[in-house]
């Protein structure tokens, strides 16, 4: 019964096969180097996780937002662990996601035929970055505001665009109300849905290549 | 792709003859046990990590469902001056509860009644049935006034007592004090 439910589910979706095949796959040699991949995934699964229950409490607002993020981690049951995992796992998708170039860098991982892995996995680096810039604000504390007021003159100093760039991502002249919810959507929204796009595009490219091994002597 | 010795095991295996496969396994290839292993480990930390996410994820969707959502303690109604007496009086309060991250107004409201303008009653108007407020309306029972709920034609008499309608249980009645010419009533 069990296996012929298998079957029939397998016949329709190919799911339990295809887990099985890949299962399967013969790897080459491989090191601890190797599991940086899998760790950077894994923390930003739980980014979006306790990023997802963050929202049901949060109001992108000036005259809300901290407050709420004070009732996350005061009064919501387990809520103070759910924001620092969400802040301590920010962070380590970010030392992660470097340890895991530098990594495909010293194996030369990133060269023929992986170069378009390579250029995917760039493209998520820079939305990391992204997710941390526009994360950041949320909190709407001193050191969130004036963090992100700072970053906006660094911004402001890129020549030609520097100016309209900084007053696109600010809705306006000055971090205010329109600009944390350019910032909350950005990185609830947009940014998120780019990552998973990417990553789907980059996993695919691994799962097409092959994982590439630990290079011998001489290759 | 460099597969080395591995390349094999892998071809013992896709022999055909179950003995030799079996025999080679036990003898050559400690990969069953290995797999078993793995495969366990696998399951073992994942589950761990589901769980260790998962419970407190439940907690914070539930959050303070389990906090008091009524307002403790005596609120000031009204004077008692103003409690006409025979017809019961409705009044309202406003009181500040805490909504979350949000000090939110609220109403508190009663109908008050006296008889001799020392004694008081306070009947809430939230209907028993489905929750809605109910009116004084005149003429309502046989006659005499009672309230009415417009949602489902509930009927309750003066005392707050259950007549008609798909109502449940008569209108839950308050504690009443006065003090200093105010009455005040505990809605807890």
């Amino acid at each position: 019964m069990g296996s012929r439910l298998g079957s029939w589910v397998d016949e329709r979706l190919g799911w339990p096969s295809a887990i099985r095949r890949t299962l399967r796959q013969t790897v080459p040699r491989l090191s601890w180097g190797h599991v940086l991949g899998s760790a950077t995934l894994a923390s930003l699964i739980i980014l979006i996780l306790t990023g997802i229950l963050l929202s049901f409490s949060y109001v992108p607002s000036p005259d809300q937002a901290h407050a709420t993020v004070e009732y996350i981690t005061a009064e919501v049951p387990f809520g103070a662990f759910i924001r620092n995992l969400h802040h301590f796992g920010a962070s380590a998708l970010v030392v992660l996601s470097i340890a895991h170039l530098v990594r495909v860098v010293v194996h030369g991982a990133h060269k023929y035929p992986r170069e378009f892995t390579w250029f995917t996995g760039v493209v998520l680096l820079l939305l990391v970055f992204a997710a941390g810039f526009t994360g950041s604000l949320l909190p709407w504390d001193q050191n969130a505001f004036w963090a992100t007021a700072v970053r906006m003159q660094v911004i402001r100093v890129i020549p030609g665009i520097g100016d309209r760039l900084a007053g696109l991502l600010m809705g306006g002249n000055e971090l205010s109300a329109v600009s944390l919810v350019r910032f909350f959507i950005a990185h609830v929204g947009v940014i998120p849905a780019l990552i998973v796009t990417v990553v789907v595009v980059h996993l695919r490219l691994v799962h097409n290549h092959g994982i590439s091994g630990v290079p011998d002597r001489g290759e | 792709m460099n597969c080395g010795s591995e390349k094999v095991v892998i071809d013992e295996r896709s022999w055909s003859s179950h003995i030799v496969v079996s025999q080679l396994s036990t003898a050559v290839n400690p990969d069953p046990d290995r797999r078993t292993f793995l495969r366990g480990a696998i399951a073992g930390i994942t589950a761990t990590v589901a769980t260790l996410l998962g419970i407190p994820a439940a907690w914070f969707l539930r959050g303070r469902a389990d906090a008091s959502s009524t307002v403790e303690g005596w609120v000031r109604m009204a004077s008692a001056d103003s409690i006409v007496p025979g017809r019961p009086t409705l009044v309202t309060a406003t009181v500040e509860k805490q909504q979350g991250w949000v000090a939110a107004q609220s109403q508190v409201a009663a109908f008050i009644k006296t008889e001799d303008g020392a004694h008081f009653e306070a009947l809430s108007n939230v209907c028993t049935h489905l929750g809605c407020r109910v009116t004084l309306q005149d003429d309502l029972v046989e006659g005499s006034p009672g309230f009415f709920c417009p949602c489902h034609d509930g009927v309750f008499d003066i005392d707050g007592a259950v007549v008609s309608g798909p109502v449940p249980a008569p209108l839950e009645s308050f504690e009443v004090k006065v003090d200093e010419g105010d009455v005040f009533v505990r809605t807890v």
